[in-house]
């Protein structure tokens, strides 16, 4: 009995015991990031991925490679690899192998940065694309998808000439598997696209690629009007996405098209070009979107602006303390020498730029710091002549980052349209399109505007010198080089670019054909032997 | 000189003026500034008590390590109490608590968390430096100059202010004043406490129930001075974290013995469930009023702040069954179900079993006459578990949330697959465990055999696709090799002992099962699919730590570039384009060289891990004097030897190991170093040229000691006093010295590690 009383009294207490402490499994949910489950759930859900594609511009790629801030680094390749946008030196210049062109082949990371970022980019517009269905939506939404197709096809856009292999005087169209890639631009990936498709996606042709963004421009101009709010610019509206099938038919080389759509978008833009008090401002210098057709903006809050050197202003203005670019590093960006010798001394976009000490206009630039006006390289003030003066840090502050690195970069001007209007014309009429490019000048640049040109070829070339130095460091010109097969020249006599950068070519560079990273053609086998070849270490510098 | 050599009355260094000042520049040597020796303390204080009811036991410890570099340091408090009681006959009473806390300073890492040896706050990267630049601003006459604000040393920061020159590496920092300046500093508090029930039940009956308390909270103190670097103009940024940890686990157990006879089963089942919770709380801000002042309060521009929750939880259940006969053969099995967070509900659970079986030889009628055997064991055993560590979510697609132009925005993260579940680890062990002549030479000898199944990997996707691969089930794997362990008493006497141990793993790793789908790529020579990742190929039948990667092919002879091996391919008759054979792969008839660093293809080097590793050493007793020695060896294996690669390629501003001396030029074609070229990017690019043996032999640890005899002490009333003299890593042998193996297995070494520290210590230990 004793042992059966026990007995109970030991299952008894063993009872309580388990009672108070046991558990069974249960489900988590997390705090730092959104399941898919926690964003069905959500009614935010259609307006966060809408404007996952402008957060997007400022991602942080790795903060160990302080060049990977996002869209404004791709912007700042496409710079540096023509003549028009130098550096001073090559010390914290991280930017040196594309300016150089050397490691650029398929197995460093430089190419990977810049291959993962756009498709990452990618994606979050087919997310936008494939999250409203046309059928079903409301308005709202279909704003939403208008604004979608319009980023995917920017984005497509920028791959498609940027991976496209065209001649040039240093590399064959051959790549290593003996395959002729010429044509080519790269794979296309849609929303919903199911991982087995994406490891067999062949580079597309020029035809098709072109066919497929100018799809997406047209259903995107029937949807794009009911977004209602562009949320400061950087989103797109209707007039931008004229402007970017200008730019496809420009690429196209479809001229009467790119002028009939440049011109849509400039009526239909919501701003005028920028006036001269707007472009010379020290506090709002090409800093925020407010005269632009579309911006990307940075806040305090984005972790781009919190690394404090990671991110556009560190790596755009002169004037800086803080950040790679200014004052402490002494490495500056620079207008090239025979570009703005060339530029008007009535056109008031001269004073973008530190004048030599003996120049025409010196002393008549605004600074943000006048100490920065010194001529003494003794100095810690020093800034070199020639410096690009042009984008201000954020609302003028040039020593907090916290303020000065939240400032704003140019996705599309309305004063592109213009040239794009320009050129377009002038391949058709010279004349037609030199009184166009006249026009401009005369009314919104330079009133003493003239210009000896007037064979088709000369206009073009006089207009599209506009263009560089209107879009100066706004990762354009890259574009119109690559397209029209102009040389890079940056090693002449009293040359500002330093040594190793000086690299001249016959024609367009062989850098400018991008090769994708080795990781596409390991998982995705359409690609793998059509690659486009390594335009690596083909150039030496100019020697006196 | 005249004959080329330097004048040995002349003083190093040049006098350089800058902004109306004299400078004198001259070389520093780097490492040997950065490396100090140092104080480390250590003292414990246990005591102990017993009774036939209970016992007891409590100890503290304190350690104080100054570390070898500037602030990188620690100190830590550490304490346990442990008693057990037996309250009544039949339920017993333990518990067991540890409290610690803990202070250190710890140097800049890069997000990983390990030395980078390009970034520019890392102090170990000075490896690299070249030995022209100097680490401190001199006076005109050689003095170092003290600076009132940062009280301390002038350094250069190599970015032209103060002294007007640049240095074209580690530019705009100098990580040896950064870690003297900036701060980072954590300090934290432990809490470990588990409390046990025993219950007797009748009928040979037992429950048990464990309880036990985790909690870790730590703070973080980061700190960036206001006098110099790339921070210099924000005056100062403070950044503060904080971090919870707390678990707990709960076990249910019921154990059953019963002997009848020869006869001895004893059965268990249990429940056990585990919960951890992790909290994170972090802001910064900037503009200081004085770097001394490390508090969110001292700063008044706020910069970012965030906060985060991590919950983690599993549940197992498991039965146990054990039998043995007269003590003679014995065996076992089990069952387990366990079940993670980690993964989808649909695929949360796992089932793990083992068996196992022993047989004491030495009890058997047949070796009663060999009484040179003490013990002499046969086990063999097979037992599963279940591994989850992959993180959290990978089971769904999940997004981060972020700031776009102030509204909310959801950006694409990580890509999830909902079948994502439980990696099973498979041992299986057979093997002899022995003892011989008393005692003299015992050990083990075992064969083992690892499976893994169902390996929790990333695998990659085309970049294309948006997502860049994610976490799944990739495949199997098998990790198996012989270990042996001797330990033997080579003489034994009255007064003195000598023994001996040595022990020996080898270890052979291979994929066993790769999916057909993860064989995206085909190794054309090798004829070998599987997929590269990193510098890895992945493939059935060959280790999972295989190398892939360029084969140099020494210098051109004649204008000594660096050349790669590259495959030559055969063409159909009349084209250029390449035969293929029955599978569509093209044909590699032979290999070519090339200078053209892209054109070369990858090839599979082989596998990076050890032959064969273990421990040996030895240990004397004499008349209260011992002595040990303690040796941990490695044959086989490759590493990385990446300082090296630094050390031969032509980077600005980095020094130049002396081996470049014999590189190949004009007067010496026969060297395997290419011609030294600035500007040549392929010089010292990643092939298996710096890919070296990573066996090495290392003097782990020399203890000497003398116990003072009992007659002496024991009327002042100590039972035992000892003193001791103990070197730590002392040194360690290796294909060249600098590079240490130990970091990893997997194939890359690296000077920018902080290394294993060299301690000397002399202590006293001392039991009342």
């Amino acid at each position: 009995m004793k042992t059966l009383y026990r007995s109970i009294l030991g299952l008894a207490v063993a009872a309580l015991f388990t009672s108070t402490f046991t558990g069974c499994i249960e489900e988590t949910e997390p705090t730092s990031v959104a399941t898919e489950k926690q964003i069905a759930e959500s009614a935010q859900a259609s307006k966060a991925l809408l404007m996952a594609m402008p957060a997007y511009f400022n991602s942080l790629w790795d903060e160990d490679l302080h060049y990977s801030f996002g869209y404004g680094a791709m912007i700042h390749i496409r710079e540096i690899m023509t003549a028009d946008y130098g550096n001073n030196m090559q010390s914290y210049n991280h930017w040196y192998r594309w300016q150089q062109g050397t490691y650029l082949g398929d197995n460093w990371i430089y190419g990977q940065f810049i291959w993962n970022y756009y498709w990452g980019f990618v994606q979050t517009a087919n997310n936008m694309v494939g999250g409203v269905d046309p059928e079903n939506a409301t308005e709202e939404q279909l704003g939403y998808l208008g604004a979608g197709l319009a980023y995917r096809a920017m984005l497509y856009l920028d791959l498609a000439r940027m991976y496209e292999f065209l001649p040039n005087k240093k590399l064959e169209p051959i790549n290593k598997y003996g395959n002729d890639v010429s044509g080519l631009t790269v794979p296309i990936v849609k929303a919903g696209m199911h991982e087995d498709s994406a490891r067999v996606n062949p580079r597309v042709t020029r035809e098709v690629m072109s066919k497929f963004i100018e799809d997406d421009l047209t259903a995107a101009e029937g949807y794009i009007v009911n977004l209602e709010d562009t949320r400061g610019h950087v989103l797109p509206d209707l007039a931008c996405v004229y402007g970017l099938k200008a730019r496809l038919y420009m690429w196209l080389e479809d001229y009467p098209n790119a002028q009939k759509y440049a011109r849509l978008a400039i009526d239909n833009a919501a701003v005028d070009p920028m006036t001269e008090d707007e472009c010379l401002n020290t506090t709002t210098g090409f800093n925020v979107t407010d005269p632009w057709m579309w911006g990307a903006q940075q806040t305090t809050e984005d972790d781009v602006v919190q690394t404090g050197i990671i991110n556009w202003t560190s790596w755009s203005s002169s004037e800086t303390t803080f950040g790679y670019y200014g004052y402490g590093t002494g490495l500056f960006p620079i207008i090239d020498r025979h570009t703005y010798e060339r530029i008007s001394d009535t056109d008031f976009r001269k004073l973008e730029f530190k004048a030599p000490e003996d120049g025409a206009v010196s002393g008549k630039e605004r600074f943000v710091n006048d100490k920065q006006r010194t001529f003494d390289d003794e100095s810690e003030w020093y800034m070199p002549p020639y410096a690009i003066l042009k984008f201000r840090p954020g609302s003028g502050n040039a020593d907090d980052y916290m303020t000065g690195a939240a400032s704003a970069y140019p996705i599309m001007r309305v004063e592109e349209m213009y040239f794009i209007e320009a050129e377009a014309a002038a391949h058709q009429n010279a004349s037609k399109g030199l009184e166009l490019v006249s026009n401009f000048m005369k009314t919104y640049r330079d009133p003493n505007y003239t210009t000896k040109a007037t064979s088709t070829d000369d206009v073009v070339e006089e207009i599209v010198f506009q263009k560089r130095v209107e879009l100066i460091g706004e990762g354009l010109n890259f574009f119109d080089i690559k397209r029209l097969n102009y040389s890079v020249t940056r090693g002449y006599t009293g040359t500002n670019h330093y040594e190793l950068s000086r690299l001249n070519t016959e024609g367009r560079p062989a850098w400018m054909n991008f090769v994708m990273v080795q990781t596409e053609g390991n998982n995705n086998s359409a690609v793998k032997e059509w690659n486009n070849p390594d335009p690596s270490d083909l150039y030496t510098p100019w020697n006196e | 000189m005249e004959d080329g050599k330097l004048n040995p009355n002349a003083t190093m260094g040049r006098i350089h003026t800058w902004a109306g000042k004299d400078y004198l520049i001259k070389p520093d040597d780097w490492a040997d500034e950065v490396y100090n020796n140092s104080l480390r303390q250590e003292y414990t204080v246990t005591a102990t008590g017993s009774s036939e009811k209970g016992t007891f036991y409590l100890s503290a410890s304190y350690l104080d390590n100054k570390g070898i570099t500037a602030a990188s340091d620690y100190k830590r408090f550490t304490s346990r109490l442990k008693a057990d009681y037996q309250v009544k006959s039949w339920l017993k009473l333990e518990g067991n608590m540890t409290y610690g806390h803990y202070d250190r300073n710890y140097l800049n890492t890069n997000s990983d968390g390990e030395g980078n040896a390009t970034s520019t706050g890392n102090v170990f990267a000075v490896v690299n430096m070249a030995p022209i630049y100097p680490m401190y601003i001199y006076d005109a006459n050689g003095n170092k100059i003290w600076d009132e604000n940062s009280r301390m040393e002038l350094y250069d920061y190599g970015d032209r202010s103060i002294i007007g020159l640049y240095r074209p590496w580690l530019n705009q920092s100098n990580p040896e004043s950064a870690n003297r300046l900036d701060t980072r500093n954590t300090e934290g508090h432990i809490f470990n406490g588990t409390g046990t029930a025993e219950l007797r039940l009748p009928y040979g009956f037992k429950f048990y129930n464990i309880n036990n308390f985790y909690l870790h909270e730590r703070r973080y103190t980061n700190t960036t001075n206001p006098f110099f670097g790339q921070y210099k103009s924000s005056n100062g940024i403070v950044t503060k974290e904080h971090e919870r940890y707390w678990s707990y686990n709960h076990q249910q157990r019921i154990e059953w013995a019963q002997v009848y006879g020869k006869h001895s089963i004893d059965a268990m089942v249990a429940h056990e469930y585990y919960r951890m919770y992790n909290y994170d709380l972090w802001a910064s801000k900037q503009n200081q009023f004085s770097p001394y002042n490390k508090e969110l309060a001292g700063a008044v521009i706020m910069g970012s702040a965030n906060s985060s929750q991590g919950d983690y939880n599993d549940e197992k259940w498991l039965g146990r069954a054990s039998y043995n006969f007269d003590e003679k053969y014995f065996g076992s099995v089990s069952l387990t179900r366990e079940a993670s967070s980690h993964f989808h509900p649909d695929n949360r659970w796992g089932t793990f079993w083992s068996i196992g079986a022993g047989w004491l030889i030495n009890k058997e009628k047949f070796m009663s006459n060999a009484d040179w055997i003490d013990m002499l064991k046969f086990k063999i055993s097979y037992g599963e578990n279940g591994n989850d560590d992959i993180g959290a979510y990978r089971y769904t697609t999940y997004y981060n949330i972020a700031n776009s132009n102030d509204n909310v925005s959801l950006v694409p993260d990580s890509y999830g697959k909902k079948d994502i579940s439980w990696e099973k680890n498979g041992k299986f062990n057979v093997g002899f465990d022995f003892s011989f002549w008393n005692g003299r030479l015992s050990g083990t000898f075992e064969y083992y055999s690892n499976i893994t199944k169902d390996m929790l990997s990333w695998f990659p996707l085309a970049p294309s696709f948006g997502f860049t691969g994610y976490y799944a089930n990739v495949g199997n794997m098998r990790n198996n090799g012989f270990e042996f362990d001797f330990h033997g008493d080579i003489i034994r006497n009255r007064d003195l002992t000598w023994s001996a141990y040595v022990n020996f793993t080898s270890n052979n790793n291979k994929i066993t099962k790769l999916p057909d789908v993860r064989k995206t790529l085909h190794v054309d020579d090798a004829n070998l699919d599987g997929y590269s990742s990193g510098s890895f190929f992945y493939t059935e039948g060959k280790s999972r730590y295989t190398y892939y990667t360029k084969r140099y092919a020494g210098p051109d002879p004649e204008t000594g570039e660096a050349t790669y091996w590259k495959n030559v391919y055969k063409k159909i008759e009349n084209s250029d384009d390449n035969e293929l054979d029955a599978n569509g792969n093209p044909i590699v008839t032979g290999y070519e060289k090339t200078t053209v660093y892209s054109e070369a293809d990858n090839y599979v080097i082989g596998d990076v891990l050890p032959d064969v590793y273990g421990g040996f050493g030895t240990s004397l007793e004499w008349k209260g004097i011992d002595f040990s020695v303690d040796f941990q060896y490695q044959f086989g294996g490759r590493v990385y030897d990446s300082t090296y690669a630094q050390l031969m390629n032509s980077t600005a501003g980095y020094g130049i190991h002396v081996d470049m001396l014999n590189a190949w030029s004009v007067d010496n074609k026969n060297s395997n170093i290419p011609r030294w070229q600035f500007n040549d990017r392929y010089m010292a690019s990643g092939s298996d040229r710096f890919l070296v043996n990573a066996s090495y032999l290392s003097l782990q640890n020399i203890t000497l000691g003398y116990t003072f005899p009992r007659s002496l002490i024991s009327n002042i009333g100590i039972e035992k006093l000892r003193l001791y003299l103990v070197a730590d890593n002392v040194w360690v042998w290796s294909k060249r010295q600098g590079l240490d193996p130990r970091q990893s297995i997997t194939g890359t070494a690296s000077g920018a590690y902080y290394s294993s520290i060299r301690t000397i210590s002399f202590g006293v230990s001392l039991t009342l």
